[in-house]
């Protein structure tokens, strides 16, 4: 993700070119990722028991849960992914990158398989499962479980990001900073963190996504329990074995948060980018 | 002059009449480091001095360690051995042997200003907003009034809320400028801050430095590799090379008539005669020097006899390109030649001439270009007086300047 | 002009790819034999696995590709127009639709039957009947209520409720102890089976299979404290293969046929015959002729 401080240059000459496989593209691909979408909406709205799905105490629930779920662990990636990232970005030790390759494994993983990774290290039977249990703690199907799958998950999203952002801050700007009398924390503060805002922002609602949107290492490390451990994507799944109706209600509302989330995430990147009057 | 070695009772002296590192009105500011730098396989042996109101130029090619010097001293890189003080306070000191306690000073507590090559403006803030930015309590009236005044000032009036990438190049200089000064910094350092601009801007900034130096009395550290900068603003040039020190002194004996093959090559005396002493003429002040079938009249020299060599040294702006050999001229010097080679060399061009089998560089206009029709091929006369001649030592005689640490 | 010469031979490629691979898939190896497609139900996975491969043993001109999910999913794909012969789902609610919008091609009949049986991990024993499945601090694993595994616990559940040998607030009990709904029934088995439950409940075709051999101990229930999932199988009237498919039917309600079934774990029906009426699950115990077969 280019740092867009800067004015947005011309379309240069690759375009022109290209200007009709360019629309040809543009078309296919609006297309095709946008017929199913709008094909769920239509369907959704004719579907008998919409509305009641929407409003039924399941589909509040799971959408209470997911919420706080996703806000806890969004909370958790940045505390941790932010100082980490930062680190990726500014050192070059051959142990770092080894780390950094395997920063995006997670991505590439099927999500069921992080689970059973997760139970396999975290489970009563797993490699901490004794030391947990003799600390009293029990992490599977509790809602600590579904917030530790979405940051499993969801962390790399926004770790690659911060990566790239805090890679795209000149050091040069952060030595500037601290000549002018300003600490280095201080300097992270008020320079680091809003030049490299963009990819911030942009890492952190893709890693929302991801982890709002997390069913298969959920499923498989915290179960499926109303009010517990059942989020929207584990509400969708278990509708859909009965009512329709009820599972294009709650995939209907999770686009909406979804799309919410991105024309919000566009809103402040246009902000960012924006000269002033 | 010598601004070589720092005096330890002065540096201790200003630290009891001196106490922070803001400008305080009366307060004394200087700065002095004599220090090392090992980066890699690259050594800067740093020595300097600057006193109030005083521009310091550091001058040489790139990589000679310049930025590095001023890195060092803002506190970005730490020196491997020596001792750095800036406004009386030792920032920096290795803890080697008798020299104390080591010392380190951070660089957000230095109190310095740095304005860096590219300017690094910040660029998600206005021009106040990035002159604001090294200032406490930044919503205070007072600091307000400071940012309006550094606004003023330089000459920024009317561009406070514009973002910087808005600026033209001088717009940008002028705000880094004043973002560095904003903090009252007791130690000024910029580097080639004037590279980007063009030829008028950068007389015009360079006049505007100057006024402000002698008004604040803040000491400034200036890094360029432009001659013209180095003359304009310096009050000391100090030639770098490779880390070393390699000259130093008023501007003018330094950069005009350099006394070594090194430091000349390095200020850019652009034609090097390698020739023998023929004739010596105390009457006139003059001597005439020959190799092979050329001959020329350079000043006296002492010491020098017939038959021993030197290196003439005469600068491109000095050569005079006529269409004739002009008779009528006082010039003692007078070589026909072919062009070979037509350079752009701002603010003119830089025209070869083969004498014969030596090449002589000249600077001319564009102007002069296009009246005289100066082109490859083309027959011309190189003219030159006696006294823009001038003796370049062997570079073996060059060292000791700056002893290592 | 580039970009038009540029998008067709994409287009070209792309065609060719698609078509290619459909024709790769029709016929793998020999070019003249009929592919047979059979939906069925994820349980039916390992047991139809073998069928096909006794079937085509049987019928050598006949390649059977089955494939296998959640009876809903797969009702919602025939629904949704996908083209297959024979549809065999874990119960009569999937079924029932499909006779309803006049996609089978003939009387579904009920052809195996599965009971749901308690099962728990073999090196734990903090249940060791099922009257420990109501003890505070044991984990419990079962399926959603959606699905068909899920209806058939909590039907047991109810009868054992119901139960003198119980103690009353028995069902409760075990329900509070209920960590997860899983979506399919063989998520209850893999959880039980990495111990990270203390029991679930499972078909017994689940605790019988290979999987999880070693790793189970299974909890009976009583026969009378369950009721058997009957799975009904029909041809599909937009079968490409009508003949093969009323042949594959007829293997599998065959002796053969259920030999391979019962190996699987799975038991004879109660009755072959199909409610006729409605959907719900009552009727499946509605007055039907009972053709019993023997064993």
């Amino acid at each position: 993700m280019p740092i867009r401080w800067f004015r947005q240059r011309d379309s240069g000459p690759t375009l022109g070119l290209l200007a009709p496989a360019g629309l040809a593209a543009t078309v296919i691909y609006v297309l095709f990722i946008g017929l199913p979408i709008v094909a769920l909406l239509v369907r959704a709205g004719q579907q008998d028991g919409f509305v009641a799905g929407l409003t039924g105490p399941l589909v509040l629930q799971a959408l209470r849960l997911s919420l706080i779920t996703s806000a806890i662990s969004m909370i958790i990636v940045v505390l941790i992914g932010t100082p980490f990232a930062l680190l990726l970005a500014r050192r070059n030790s051959p142990a770092l990158r080894i780390i950094d390759a395997f920063v995006e494994l997670p991505i590439v993983l099927p999500p069921v398989v992080a689970g059973v990774a997760m139970l396999m290290a975290f489970g009563r039977s797993g490699l901490l499962g004794p030391a947990l249990s003799s600390a009293g703690i029990s992490l599977p199907f509790t809602t600590g479980a579904v917030v530790l799958a979405q940051i499993f998950v969801a962390a790399p999203f926004y770790v690659r990001a911060a990566r790239i952002g805090f890679a795209g801050v000149d050091v040069s700007y952060e030595d500037v900073s601290q000549t002018l009398g300003v600490s280095p924390w201080a300097t992270f503060r008020r320079l680091t963190i809003p030049l490299a805002w963009p990819s911030l922002l942009t890492g952190l609602t893709l890693a929302w996504a991801r982890a709002i949107s997390e069913f298969g290492a959920t499923i498989m490390f915290a179960g499926n329990l109303t009010g517990r451990t059942q989020t929207m994507p584990l509400a969708i799944m278990t509708a859909l074995e009965s009512s329709l109706g009820a599972a294009l209600a709650l995939s209907v509302l999770l686009l909406a948060m979804s799309a919410l989330a991105l024309a919000l995430l566009s809103a402040a990147l246009g902000r960012a980018a924006k000269p002033a009057p | 002059m010598n601004n070589q070695s720092v005096n330890s009772q002065s540096v201790n002296n200003r630290t009891a009449n001196q106490q922070t590192g803001s400008a305080d009105p009366g307060a004394v500011m200087s700065a002095a480091a004599r220090c090392r730098v090992d980066i890699g396989r690259f050594r800067l042996d740093l020595s300097l001095s600057v006193s109030a109101g005083e521009i310091l130029v550091l001058f040489g090619p790139s990589g000679a360690g310049k930025t590095t010097a001023l890195r060092a001293m803002a506190g970005l890189v730490r020196p491997d051995a020596g001792i750095i003080s800036i406004g009386g306070r030792p920032v920096f000191r290795a803890g080697d042997g008798a020299a104390g306690r080591p010392v380190w000073t951070p660089p957000h507590r230095r109190g310095i200003g740095y304005v860096t090559q590219h300017n690094h403006l910040f660029p998600h803030l206005t021009v106040a907003g990035n002159i604001a930015y090294g200032l406490k309590d930044r919503r205070r009236p007072a600091t307000r009034q400071r940012v309006a005044d550094l606004i003023g000032s330089l000459r920024l009036d009317g561009l406070e809320s514009r973002r910087v990438w808005e600026l033209s190049g001088g717009q940008q200089q002028r705000t880094a400028l004043a973002r560095a000064l904003a903090p009252s910094p007791s130690l000024l350092l910029l580097d080639e801050p004037f590279a980007s601009l063009d030829m008028e801007l950068r007389q015009q900034l360079a006049a505007e430095l100057r006024a402000m130096v002698s008004r604040l009395q803040t000491p400034v550290i200036l890094v360029t590799h432009s001659r013209e900068e180095a003359l304009a603003l310096g009050d000391t040039v100090q030639v770098i090379d490779q880390g070393r020190t390699v000259a130093s002194g008023p501007p003018l004996s330094v950069l005009e008539q350099p006394g070594q093959g090194r430091v000349a090559r390095l200020v850019g005396v652009e034609n090097q005669l390698q020739m023998r002493v023929a004739t010596r003429w105390p009457q006139d002040g003059t001597m005439v020097c020959r190799t092979g079938e050329h001959s020329l009249e350079t000043p006296l020299a002492d010491g020098l006899s017939a038959g021993d060599p030197v290196t003439v040294g005469i600068r491109a702006s000095d050569i005079i390109l006529a269409a004739g050999p002009l008779p009528q001229s006082s010039a003692r010097n007078t070589w026909p030649g072919i062009v070979t080679g037509v350079q752009l060399r701002p603010p003119g061009y830089q025209v070869a001439l083969d004498c014969n089998g030596i090449t002589l560089r000249c600077h001319i206009t564009g102007t002069s270009l296009e009246a005289l029709g100066v082109a490859p091929g083309r027959s011309f006369w190189a003219i030159f007086k006696a006294s823009s001649c001038f003796l370049l030592n062997d570079i073996a005689d060059a060292a000791g300047q700056s002893p290592p640490l | 002009m580039f970009a038009r010469y540029f998008l067709s031979a994409i287009a070209a490629i792309s065609i060719a790819g698609l078509f290619g691979g459909c024709a790769g898939a029709a016929a793998p190896g020999a070019p003249d034999t009929d592919t047979l497609t059979v939906f069925a139900a994820a349980s039916l996975a390992a047991s139809f696995a073998e069928l096909s491969d006794a079937f085509e043993a049987q019928h050598p001109t006949v390649n059977v590709a089955a494939h296998f999910a959640g009876s809903q999913t797969l009702r919602t794909q025939l629904e949704q127009g996908a083209s297959a012969d024979v549809f065999a789902p874990a119960d009569w609610q999937q079924m029932a639709p499909l006779r309803d919008a006049g996609l089978l091609a003939d009387t579904p009949v009920y052809f195996v039957a599965n009971r749901i049986t308690v099962v728990a991990p073999a090196h734990s024993d903090a249940v060791q009947s099922l009257s420990d499945l109501a003890k505070a601090d044991v984990k419990i694993a079962i399926a959603a209520a959606e699905v068909p595994a899920g209806a058939y616990t909590r039907r047991s559940l109810e009868l054992m409720a119901a139960d003198a040998e119980f103690p009353p607030g028995f069902a409760a009990a075990v329900l509070a102890n209920v960590v997860t709904n899983e979506t399919s029934v063989r998520g209850v088995a893999q959880k039980v089976s990495l111990g990270e439950v203390d029991a679930g409940f499972v078909y017994e075709t689940d605790a019988a299979a290979p999987q999880h051999a070693g790793r189970l101990r299974a909890i009976a229930v009583p026969l009378h404290l369950t009721e058997a999932a009957q799975y009904p199988i029909a041809t599909l009237a937009g079968a490409a293969q009508p003949a093969h498919a009323a042949k594959f039917v007829e293997f599998a309600l065959s002796d053969d046929g259920l030999a391979i079934l019962r190996k699987h774990g799975f038991a004879p029906p109660a009755n072959i015959a199909c409610p006729c009426g409605s959907m719900t699950p009552d009727d499946s115990t509605a007055p039907t002729p009972a053709l019993r077969r023997d064993g």
